[in-house]
């Protein structure tokens, strides 16, 4: 308890060095890192979901492997996917670049998947 | 938008302020991983360490005669089970055979499973301290302690993800990876830090990338479902269907509810060991005993890249084979060689400390990484203007972590020794020495000037693995001399490694001394470890 207690100070503490450090760094420059959290690991996940599910339900219907093995390829492959996207994320400059290239393929995966279910 | 921070800078400036966070922001939790994780490589060696009473050889015998022990054994203590598993000491194993039945019926105590190990006379050898040896440290890797498995492994499942985008990350960073390699400047104070963590990447960079992406993969419709939920569906047949798809064969066929004797193994096992000359037998499972439906599956030993053993079937009744065994698809092969190479389970004594040094070079990068990132900062500041308390709190805690842990582990061999032998809740009593000593790290480091600090942890570290192996001998009879003449290599080597260990960080004391001669030698060794922290007292 007292080494939980002790990594959770460190934690906020660490937090309070960097607020000490970027005191001039804007609110808008936060919410930025903010989003870009969100996106690199949430925005990621279900991207690669989706991408995953539609890639491993089209070749199980064309018939080249059984749809679990499908499943599980892109499942042992998400996490270097998940890796390039997140690098990706924290590269690119405009953010909303990535927002709409995200949505949009996002999007047209999800209805290629609704299609081949 | 303010680009202080390196973020938004050319590619490898952005690589590198996502590693410095990626590494920093779980860090406490992934040294802990490391830490434990590396002793886990010699958890069965640990255990025999931690259970003295147990003798230095084992008797064995052969397969049949073993098998038969075990069978005899369960029949006996659980005659309503439906699944029988004897597992054989082969390799560096538990030394006795253990048993396992899966009960019809709870028993007193609310068990549905009796375990048990037992010696090749058939008697429960559990007469061992209760303990959780080294086991405990090997599950806390993945575990932890002290809160629900299920939040812990997501814990440590994104504390792995963080650690895989900040080996990537740091990939990209050094573009000289090599030469970095072979450059170290001792005595250059943040410069020293930064090369320490070079070569302690470089050094186990192919064991890093292996840990922590088979790491994920252990657990990998928990930390990446969706695909499976998206691709297969959310309900139990799904997932029965992909279990079905990576081990083929595994599910047993329900019971007739037609009575018959007990399988005889015999046959069976003649079969398979024509089948596998010069291969150890494994593991005997009999599913359904006493039903018509019996079925015996029959695995050896692993060999090769692998977790487990290939494994016949065959009828209960007539000792017949049944359906020849489907080897795992391709996908499912990788996953196995993947977690196989995680485990290190065919590794040789050589190859084991090869893991065991390159796991504790992780725990080193991840150390030499927070003390760079406080030392960056601290030499930002102006001599005369004092630290910030959020600063002085990260340099203190960081002693916390990096030798609190150590410090904890050495308390946890020690409280094996010293607990009383029939303490209630005694193997958890361990553990709770562990965090304690650990918590009372974390509060000398707050409460003394941290130069001193560091010296007298470093120093307590060194003296408690130092008079670990006296404190064997005083406690127990199993201790090195004993252990050396009697050839327990394992126990030997466990005293030994303590020795070299106390060793090593005697040096380390010596390095950490506030001698002038040595600051005239090296011109910067004063900025090492903090030194100029002074002013914080």
């Amino acid at each position: 308890m007292l080494s939980t207690l002790a990594g959770c100070a460190w934690f906020w503490s660490m937090e309070n060095t960097i607020k000490d450090e970027a005191a001039n760094v804007s609110s808008r420059y936060r919410w930025n890192i903010a989003a870009r959290v969100l996106l690199a690991f949430l925005g990621a996940f279900v991207w690669i979901s989706v991408f995953g599910a539609m890639l491993a339900t089209a070749v199980a219907r064309l018939g080249w492997m059984p749809i679990a093995q499908g499943v599980h390829i892109m499942t042992l492959f998400s996490y270097v996917a998940w890796c390039a996207i997140a690098v990706w994320v924290f590269y690119e400059q405009r953010l909303g670049r990535v927002l709409k290239w995200m949505l949009s393929s996002g999007c047209v995966f999800s209805l290629c998947l609704y299609a081949l279910k | 938008m303010s680009n202080n921070t390196g973020l938004h800078g050319a590619f490898r400036q952005s690589m590198s302020w996502l590693h410095t966070w990626c590494g920093l922001v779980l860090s406490l939790v992934l040294y802990f991983i490391f830490i434990t994780g590396s002793f886990g490589y010699f958890n069965y060696e640990i255990d025999h360490w931690m259970k003295p009473e147990n003798p230095s050889i084992s008797e064995t015998a052969s397969a049949d005669d073993m098998l038969e022990t075990g069978f005899g054994y369960l029949r006996e203590e659980a005659p309503a089970a439906s699944r029988y598993f004897v597992t054989l000491p082969v390799g560096r194993g538990d030394p006795g055979i253990r048993v396992f039945a899966q009960l019809e019926e709870p028993t007193d105590s609310g068990a549905m499973r009796l375990s048990e190990q037992i010696n090749v006379k058939g008697e429960a050898t559990s007469v061992a301290r209760d303990t959780g040896g080294g086991n405990a440290l090997y599950r806390m890797h993945y575990a932890l302690h002290y809160m629900p498995y299920d939040l812990a492994i997501y814990i440590v499942g994104v504390s792995t993800l963080f650690m895989f985008l900040a080996i990537i990350t740091g990939i990209i960073v050094h573009k000289n990876i090599f030469k970095d390699f072979f450059t170290l400047r001792l005595g250059k104070g943040q410069r020293s830090w930064l090369d320490g963590h070079n070569i302690s990447s470089v050094l186990a960079l192919p064991f890093m990338l292996m840990i922590t992406y088979s790491g994920l993969v252990f657990y990998e419709f928990e930390y990446s479902p969706g695909t499976l939920f998206l691709g297969m569906g959310v309900d139990q047949n799904s997932l029965d269907e992909m279990f079905e798809h990576l081990r083929p064969g595994r599910t047993a066929p329900d019971p007739s509810g037609n009575p018959a004797p007990f399988p005889d193994i015999s046959g069976p096992l003649a079969q398979a060991q024509a089948q596998w000359p010069g291969s150890e037998i494994r593991f005997v499972q009999v599913d359904h005993p006493g039903d018509a439906a019996a079925v015996i599956t029959i695995s050896r030993s692993v060999e090769g890249l692998g977790r487990r053993g290939a494994s016949l079937k065959f009828d209960g009744i007539t000792g017949a084979p049944l359906s020849p065994p489907q080897s795992a698809p391709p996908n499912a092969a990788f996953s196995g060689a993947v977690l196989a190479l995680h485990e290190g389970r065919f590794a040789n004594t050589w190859l084991r400390w090869a893991y065991f040094i390159s796991g504790l070079l992780g725990a080193a990068m991840i150390a030499t990484g927070l003390l760079l990132w406080a030392k960056k900062r601290r030499s930002k500041l102006r001599p005369t203007v004092p630290a910030p308390t959020s600063l002085v709190f990260v340099e203190r805690t960081n002693l916390g972590i990096i030798v609190g842990l150590p410090l904890g582990v050495a308390a946890y061999f020690w409280a094996n020794r010293l607990l009383p032998v029939d303490m209630n809740n005694r193997a958890e009593w361990e553990l709770h020495c562990l965090f304690l000593m650990w918590g009372l790290s974390f509060m000398h480091a707050g409460a003394r000037e941290l130069r001193r600090a560091w010296r007298e942890q470093v120093a307590l570290l060194a003296v408690l693995f130092l008079l670990l192996p006296i404190v064997n001998a005083v406690t127990t009879d199993a201790h090195l001399v004993n252990s050396l003449a009697q050839g327990d290599w394992v126990r030997a080597g466990f005293d030994l490694t303590a020795l070299v260990f106390a060793l090593i960080m005697c040096l380390v004391w010596r390095k950490l001394a506030p001698a002038p001669a040595r600051s005239v030698r090296y011109p910067g060794a004063s900025e090492v470890l903090g030194r100029s922290n002074e002013a914080d007292a």
